[in-house]
């Protein structure tokens, strides 16, 4: 004869065996001594666990969740609310930018062409007076005026 | 019960669409049940109300990515449980008390209402007593119904472990509620 083992057992005191297994388990309980002394060692266990009941009805916590959901969701859209004027912000700032951007290439190509953009210094330097071709000076520099103003003293008050 | 889950399923797809008044309906529908198990795994109302809370907001802020794959309530408990676990391990070094004492226990006065409080004082101290894995097996299955499948699906154990912690912990329980003179032998 095949015992009732501890689960099969469990489950039958707590109702939960399929009809099937609940009546093999109830007629080897009523055949068999030894089970039946296990069942109601089992059953008695089980009414005493059930006496710990929890009373929870001084524990309303829905208000409290509703209310901290509530507030996180307009949290949410002020954030959200705030993101949106972030980006439109950050373009305003980039379309300013492209425009600045822009604006120097187009000089920059243009300049190119440009009547004083075509002035080179080479024609400066083709008038430079052959004393000044001979010491390798141009114009601009500091020691050519040094000997201008010793040949010519009207150099020096022109400049 | 397909009521249920389908109950739930709309709850959630309303709660997803910004409807808080679903949330409402949510927590009304399973803070018993959410309450009642915290405590028992925790032993404090206080903690147990912190517990629910944070539940039920972990579940607000899925909402929107929620996939009704599995029963909602296999959900639930194993966020639950998953949060008592964490306060478990951050209270590990402090003793938690028992229960606080229900006002309306200590208020009863026959001899009836005392035979059973020490008996519920028993059982609480012994289901106390368990091992962190074995406690939680018995409440989800004494207190809360689950089968071995819904308590292996909700703590993620398999289900031949939750058959034997089971058999273990009930064998356990019996044997210290022996020796509180209880039971006889």
């Amino acid at each position: 004869m095949k015992h009732v083992n501890d689960i099969e057992l469990m489950e039958y005191v707590a109702g939960k065996l399929t009809a099937l297994g609940n009546e093999k388990a109830r007629v080897h309980l009523e055949a068999c001594h030894e089970c039946s002394v296990r069942w109601r060692k089992a059953v008695e266990l089980w009414k005493s666990l059930g006496q710990w009941s929890v009373d929870t009805a001084g524990h309303d916590v829905a208000g409290r969740i509703t209310a901290l959901a509530e507030e996180a969701e307009r949290k949410q859209k002020q954030g959200e609310k705030t993101h949106v004027l972030q980006v439109g912000f950050l373009l305003v700032v980039l379309r300013v930018a492209a425009s600045i951007i822009i604006a120097i290439g187009v000089g920059h190509k243009l300049g190119k062409y440009s009547v004083t953009g075509n002035v080179t210094k080479a024609a400066a330097s083709e008038n430079r007076p052959e004393y000044l071709a001979a010491l390798g000076l141009e114009w601009s520099s500091e020691l050519a005026w040094f000997i201008l103003e010793d040949d010519s003293p009207n150099m020096g008050e022109e400049r | 019960m397909t009521n249920d889950i389908s109950n739930d399923t709309e709850l959630m797809a309303r709660l997803a669409k910004g409807d808080i008044s679903a949330l409402g309906d949510l927590v009304r529908k399973h803070q018993d049940k959410v309450l009642s198990l915290s405590y028992r795994v925790l032993g404090d109302w206080h903690r147990a109300e912190d517990v629910a809370q944070e539940t039920f907001l972990r579940i607000y802020r899925a909402a929107k990515n929620y996939k009704p794959k599995a029963k909602f309530t296999t959900w639930l408990y194993r966020i639950v449980i998953n949060l008592c676990f964490d306060e478990q391990r951050k209270r590990a070094k402090a003793v938690a008390p028992l229960e606080d004492v229900d006002p309306a226990v200590l208020a009863e006065s026959d001899c009836h209402a005392t035979e059973r409080k020490e008996v519920v004082e028993s059982v609480k101290t012994a289901v106390n007593e368990l091992s962190e894995r074995q406690r939680l097996a018995v409440i989800l299955h004494r207190y809360d119904g689950l089968s071995h499948t819904e308590i292996a699906e909700v703590t993620g154990w398999t289900t031949s472990a939750v058959e034997s912690l089971l058999v273990r912990a009930y064998a356990n329980l019996r044997e210290k509620l022996n020796k509180m003179k209880y039971f006889d032998e």
